[in-house]
């Protein structure tokens, strides 16, 4: 589909919906945990999201995620805490006609074709906003399922089921998107597209909270994120706050210099990466240049190397290299 | 109502032809045999065709269906119908978009009796059509049975199979919702079908059994029924004739508290579900 309509008809529509109040919070959290049996799934979570942000929620498999999603819009009980959507107490069945969702791997019946699918749908939930001609139709031109929508959805590709559910989530042209790994088995011209879609959303006012192990995207595409680790937020902030928070300065100098230059540099922890440079945990890379120079120890080249979302994610979850070693990734820059 | 809409928009579905299709030809097939061995006997032929003319067949297609078959269509529906929502993982939409549970129940309910008064009517149907057809291939005399007569018992097995299908219904409901999946709830609402039968041949259990009170509420003949001619039920004849039955109205309150107990149940279990699928 026409990438430029695609966009358009989304932020025409996104438009049209009713704006949230300024004076509370999207998706707020206080608390919540969720716990079967043994296992913790969820534990003790503060979540704040503000109106019109794309929030992305980050984790590794069985993190919590998906529960923590599956709580906020009443599908799972939680064993504490409290939570909010467009600052009303979850659960509220009432207020889900204001909430978008696509939870996990979208189901459909496939014996019914996609635009049947979405008009049971939408006759499952309240009526929808008056004054628009076809909110089904609009809803499948929006995600480019205008020409398959009269096949059956067993006949659709994971790709096609995909945007048949965020069809399905925009369908009330709610304030807020609750949307869980949605770029699963989508091709890159669509993930360009739900890229772009995300924004456009974001820029009309909705507030897309997102779930994603498409790190690159999430990194394009989101505000501010929140890591998960065991059921635990281990992270949240700006995008850009997390990875500097995990910056390195990169010192070249003299091998002969670099025992003092390491011992000056030792308030940040610095290790050495090779003979003739060392790693320092801090991005002032000024600072370090004033330590070393104070001591007459001149450096070649001072930079500093910035981790992206990928290697920082890694980091926070354990999952990959040390922070440190994180840094020595080539996708520094 | 929108959400019944859309709840019986979902039972447009193959599961759901071949149903009521094998449901028909069980019908159809019972009627042919009936016919042909009520030739043989004297005064059989004036019965069976009597319970085949077109509107009394109504009466036939009511107790078939608010018996053994009935409750077998019912326990399949369930499974595809309600069960399938976990199966198929489609719950969640189903909650998302409609957040409170007890709407959903009563729609997931109200359709499911609605395919089974449906698939009854489909049997009504096939046997006004099949009916006269097999009369006069086994040439059966005429029923000389007055048209108010047979609208009468017509409509009231009829009326009366519709409570009866309603309690299937909510037996299929709580299956789906104990077990949560399709096969399961299958193989749920058929084991309390059977166990209601089994029970119901329990000494001492007569007045007290579910079984009982269907065959009571539906006026089905007592005992062991005869195969021979057109059977007016697959119920009765799974249920030993020993004890006292209820009557009709016993049988009545017996079924109406048996389906405000599946419900109770089933509401309690449902809003207390974690929807994880």
């Amino acid at each position: 589909m026409d990438e430029a309509r695609f966009v358009s008809a989304l932020t025409t529509g996104a438009a049209a919906a009713p704006i949230v109040s300024l004076v509370s919070d999207a998706i707020r959290c206080e608390g919540l945990t969720k716990q079967y049996r043994h296992t913790v799934a969820v534990h003790r979570l503060d979540l704040s999201v503000q109106p019109g942000q794309v929030f992305g929620f980050l984790g590794r498999n069985g993190a919590g995620k998906t529960t923590t999603m599956r709580m906020l819009l009443g599908l799972i009980r939680p064993t504490a805490g409290r939570a909010w959507l467009n600052g009303r107490p979850v659960p509220d069945p009432g207020g889900l006609a204001r909430v978008g969702a696509m939870i996990e791997e979208p189901a459909f019946y496939p014996w019914l074709t996609g635009r049947r699918n979405v008009q049971i749908l939408a006759r499952s939930g309240p009526p929808l906003p008056a004054g628009r001609p076809d909110p089904v139709a609009a809803a499948l031109h929006r995600v480019g399922l205008d020409e398959v929508a009269g096949r059956k959805v067993k006949t659709y590709s994971q790709g096609m089921r995909q945007r048949l559910g965020l069809a399905v989530a925009l369908l009330r042209q709610p304030p807020l998107l609750l949307l869980d790994e949605p770029g699963n088995g989508l091709d890159p011209a669509g993930i360009r597209e739900f890229r772009h879609l995300l924004r456009a959303l974001a820029d009309s006012g909705t507030t897309v909270f997102l779930s994603s192990h498409l790190l690159a995207e999430v990194e394009q595409v989101c505000d501010q994120v929140a890591v998960l680790r065991d059921g635990r937020l281990v992270e949240q902030g700006r995008v850009a706050e997390l990875t500097a928070r995990r910056a390195r300065v990169r010192v070249v100098l003299r091998p002969a210099d670099q025992p003092d230059a390491q011992r000056l540099l030792s308030e940040w922890s610095a290790r050495a990466d090779g003979a003739d440079a060392l790693l320092v945990a801090t991005a002032d890379a000024r600072r370090v240049n004033q330590v070393l120079g104070r001591a007459g120890i001149w450096a070649d080249q001072i930079s500093v190397e910035r981790t992206g979302l990928e290697e920082t994610f890694l980091a926070v979850t354990g999952s990959g290299p040390g922070i440190e070693e994180a840094a020595d990734a080539p996708a520094a820059r | 109502m929108r959400l019944l809409r859309a709840e019986l928009g979902k039972l447009a579905r193959p599961l759901t032809w071949a149903v009521a299709g094998a449901a028909i030809l069980f019908c159809v097939l019972l009627a042919a045999g009936g016919a042909h061995n009520a030739v043989a006997s004297p005064g059989g032929g004036a019965t069976v065709a009597g319970q085949l003319s077109p509107v009394a067949a109504g009466a036939e297609a009511a107790g078939l269906l608010a018996s053994l078959p009935g409750a077998l269509a019912i326990a399949l529906l369930a499974g595809g119908h309600i069960g399938g929502e976990w199966s198929g993982r489609t719950m969640k939409n189903l909650l998302t978009q409609h957040g409170r549970r007890w709407p959903v129940l009563a729609a997931k309910l109200a359709s499911l009796w609605l395919a089974g008064a449906a698939v009854l009517a489909a049997c009504w149907l096939a046997l006004a059509a099949a009916g006269p057809v097999l009369s006069q291939l086994d040439h059966l005399p005429a029923p000389h049975q007055p048209l108010s007569q047979a609208v009468s018992l017509a409509a009231s097995q009829v009326g009366r199979a519709l409570l009866v299908l309603a309690v299937f219904a909510a037996i299929g409901l709580l299956g789906a919702t104990l077990t949560r999946n399709t096969i399961g709830t299958m193989v749920a609402a058929t084991g309390i079908f059977i166990a209601m039968l089994l029970a119901a041949s329990w000494p001492g259990l007569g007045r007290w059994s579910p079984a009982t009170w269907v065959q009571s509420w539906m006026r089905f003949p007592a005992g062991l029924g005869s195969v021979t001619f057109l059977p007016t039920n697959f119920w009765s004849r799974f249920i030993s004739a020993s004890g006292t039955g209820p009557g009709p109205l016993s049988g009545l309150a017996g079924l109406l508290a048996l389906l405000a107990a599946c419900l109770a149940v089933t509401g309690w279990v449902f809003s207390r579900t974690d929807v994880t699928g």
